[in-house]
């Protein structure tokens, strides 16, 4: 039987991804889309996702992804379709000169996000597993809803300034339902602190032309995981982020010079580094029992999100 | 005989087991929970393969709901098992037909493929996109001529009164024409003319001031005329577009395309068409002058005047460069002239008025 944490050190995850590897998936994954003419993008997709969730080790164990590319390939024809039509009206509205035409399909693609998220959301942690725990959420699409355009509608009230209460609102209500077999993620903050960050960060970044910048997008991402616990059999473990602005820059920097130099053949390696820095900079307490996960979560299969999440290039983090 | 971590697939809790490979499975090992040893075989052909990390780091799954999972952590375990149980289920690997092929087989199946879209964007799309366009009803060709033409004026300032006159001009060569023909003179001072589909014709001022006889406006207007009645403007845009949509579907950039369909109206005026296409739009032109009684040697002194410009200015007049004025061009319309000895008594003084009347305004 294994031992629980027996040096009471708290957790780091683990990224093993390497630039070759993931280069050698990217290029066949290319390939195969373009002989395909786009149509290998979910098997593609799944190949990637498949790849980076086997590289991350968490308390000596891998992640896994479920899912599989002709699962996310219905969803992949759904969300072509709903693009489709996007497109059509854009395309209509602009060869008639009809703006309620064009401005329709701008509605049409914001009611869509909630969807996306939703979608995107139930499907990708249904098929995250760990340990042979699956993960779940449990946010139901109608309370999602009219959370979400309650937000919008603050949101354009007040002309943008709600933006930032919105993600965090968003982000609480989605985090707060994810599972890991009977653990639970919670995420709670203030919007003011969020708006308080962006007000600092946007003044300091003009004032030293840009450079505060690294800190500043460093301090959005450690008040989303500083405020994020997992909770265990009614114990709190709050989630720690060991990253920092002046590593940002180094990492960024030598990113940038990896993309240029390499004309961009580099993009995997690039991933990686960014990835590992992301990963290994997370902590979970000691005292979270990496051995009393239960599995919880029901099997269930419905990619349009996952897809449409893809296509519309929003990033989850 | 191996050992690794056994998950029940009920709990996160990972148990160590010694692995053997039996007749009957493979057989798992543990301590129980209460010191007595807990024994699971597995069916070979209910194992199916999970995370595969590097050959010698493995998973293996069994069962359904709730799924094992077997990790192990040795790189002699995969060749083993594969020698104790071939064929099966969790033996196949990804893309088995490539990686018959080797390196080298990938990499030529990756260059056919290339070739072959090579092959296809140059030789099968452009007869397929304009055969395509010869299919547009003309009032859909007008219907896109129109927006493309209100899409170029952002760009431009009209010469309001030239203009005017220039479509007096055309009016009066009569023409009997399908096409409503709009002629529109913009302020720019570059020699340069196009034509887009469905009949509008732009004329630069550049070139109107360049031209030194009342003929070779009529000269350009009847070979911009034969562009669009020989519906080559809606030709080469098909063609564009089709080379466009073929390229961002190999790069799987679907909103690249939708970008592309929206500037391609204003690249238009930069398409080239091809020696061929202007040849015939030469020679359309030629005999559309014959038709309207004008001495078709006009269009020599058009060549003339465009060539003047070319050597007067550093930079190749746009008209040119579009539209390329090769020697054969010349003397097609050169053999021409000489062959047809056209004698055309008309004065044309009413032609010959409204030219003069665009000379002084100019």
């Amino acid at each position: 039987m294994e031992e629980t944490n027996p040096n009471q050190e708290p957790y780091r995850l683990k990224f093993y991804g390497e630039g070759g590897s993931l280069f050698g998936i990217n290029i066949v994954n290319a390939i195969l889309t373009a002989i395909s003419f786009g149509f290998y993008y979910p098997w593609a997709r799944a190949k990637l996702l498949k790849y980076y969730y086997s590289e991350t080790e968490f308390a000596g164990s891998r992640f896994e992804f479920l899912g599989t590319g002709k699962e996310m390939f219905k969803g992949f024809i759904k969300a072509m379709a709903i693009v489709i039509v996007v497109y059509a009206m854009f395309i209509y509205g602009a060869m008639q000169k009809n703006f309620l035409f064009i401005f329709l399909a701008y509605i049409l693609i914001f009611a869509l996000i909630p969807f996306a998220i939703h979608g995107a959301l139930r499907y990708r942690l249904s098929r995250t597993s760990w340990r042979g725990i699956r993960f779940g959420y449990h946010g139901e699409l109608k309370e999602f809803l009219v959370l979400f355009f309650k937000n919008l509608g603050l949101t354009i009230v007040t002309l943008g300034i709600y933006g930032v209460w919105m993600s965090v609102n968003l982000h609480r209500y989605t985090q707060s339902n994810i599972r890991m077999g009977n653990a639970q993620v919670k995420f709670d903050a203030n919007g003011a602190d969020l708006f308080v960050l962006n007000l600092k960060g946007y003044l300091l970044s003009i004032v030293t032309l840009g450079i505060y910048s690294f800190w500043w997008i460093t301090s959005i991402h450690k008040f989303y995981i500083n405020n994020t616990t997992i909770v265990q059999d009614g114990n709190e473990y709050p989630l720690t982020t060991h990253i920092s602005g002046g590593a940002y820059f180094k990492l960024s920097l030598v990113n940038i010079l990896i993309i240029v130099f390499t004309l961009g053949i580099g993009t995997s390696w690039v991933i990686v580094r960014t990835m590992r820095f992301y990963i290994e900079n997370l902590e979970i307490p000691a005292g979270f029992d990496t051995n009393g996960l239960v599995q919880t979560e029901d099997e269930y299969k419905d990619a349009t999100g996952d897809d449409m999440l893809g296509m519309m290039d929003l990033n989850l983090g | 005989m191996f050992t690794g971590t056994y998950y029940n697939g009920i709990t996160s809790k990972g148990y160590a087991v010694h692995i053997t490979f039996t007749q009957t499975g493979i057989k798992l090992e543990y301590e129980g929970e209460h010191d007595d040893v807990a024994t699971i075989i597995w069916n070979p052909d209910q194992i199916h393969k999970g995370n595969y990390i590097k050959s010698h780091k493995i998973t293996l799954k069994y069962g359904e709901s709730p799924i094992q999972l077997l990790d192990i952590d040795d790189p002699t375990f995969y060749p083993a098992l594969t020698a104790a149980y071939p064929d099966r289920k969790f033996n196949a690997r990804d893309f088995e037909f490539l990686r018959s092929k080797g390196i080298g087989g990938v990499a030529l199946m990756g260059l056919g493929f290339l070739v072959l879209m090579v092959l296809v964007y140059f030789y099968v799309l452009p007869p397929v996109a304009e055969f395509a366009a010869s299919k547009m009803p003309m009032d859909m060709e007008v219907k896109l001529g129109d927006q493309m033409y209100e899409n170029i004026m952002a760009g431009y300032e009209v010469n309001q009164p030239l203009t005017k006159k220039a479509n007096e001009y055309w009016r009066a060569l009569h023409v009997s024409s399908p096409y409503t023909v709009n002629i529109t003179v913009v302020h720019e001072s570059q020699a340069n003319a196009f034509a887009l589909p469905g009949g509008h014709i732009v004329v630069f001022d550049g070139i109107i001031h360049q031209m030194n006889d009342y003929d070779e406006l009529a000269g350009l207007l009847a070979h911009e005329y034969s562009h669009i009645s020989l519906h080559h403007s809606a030709r080469m845009l098909s063609r564009n577009l089709a080379g466009y949509l073929f390229i961002s579907l190999l790069l799987n950039d679907a909103s690249g395309t939708i970008s592309i369909l929206a500037t391609n109206a204003n690249s238009l005026k930069e398409l080239s068409f091809s020696r061929e296409l202007e040849h015939q739009a030469d020679k359309g032109g030629y005999e559309l002058l014959q038709t309207a009684h004008i001495d078709p040697n006009a269009m020599m002194k058009l060549f003339e005047t465009l060539k003047k410009a070319t050597n007067n200015s550093i930079s190749i007049p746009q008209f040119i460069s579009t539209h390329p004025l090769t020697d054969e061009r010349i003397s097609y319309i050169h053999d021409r002239v000489k062959k047809d000895n056209n004698t055309y008594t008309e004065d044309h003084s009413y032609l010959r008025q409204i030219w003069s009347e665009m000379k002084a305004d100019d």
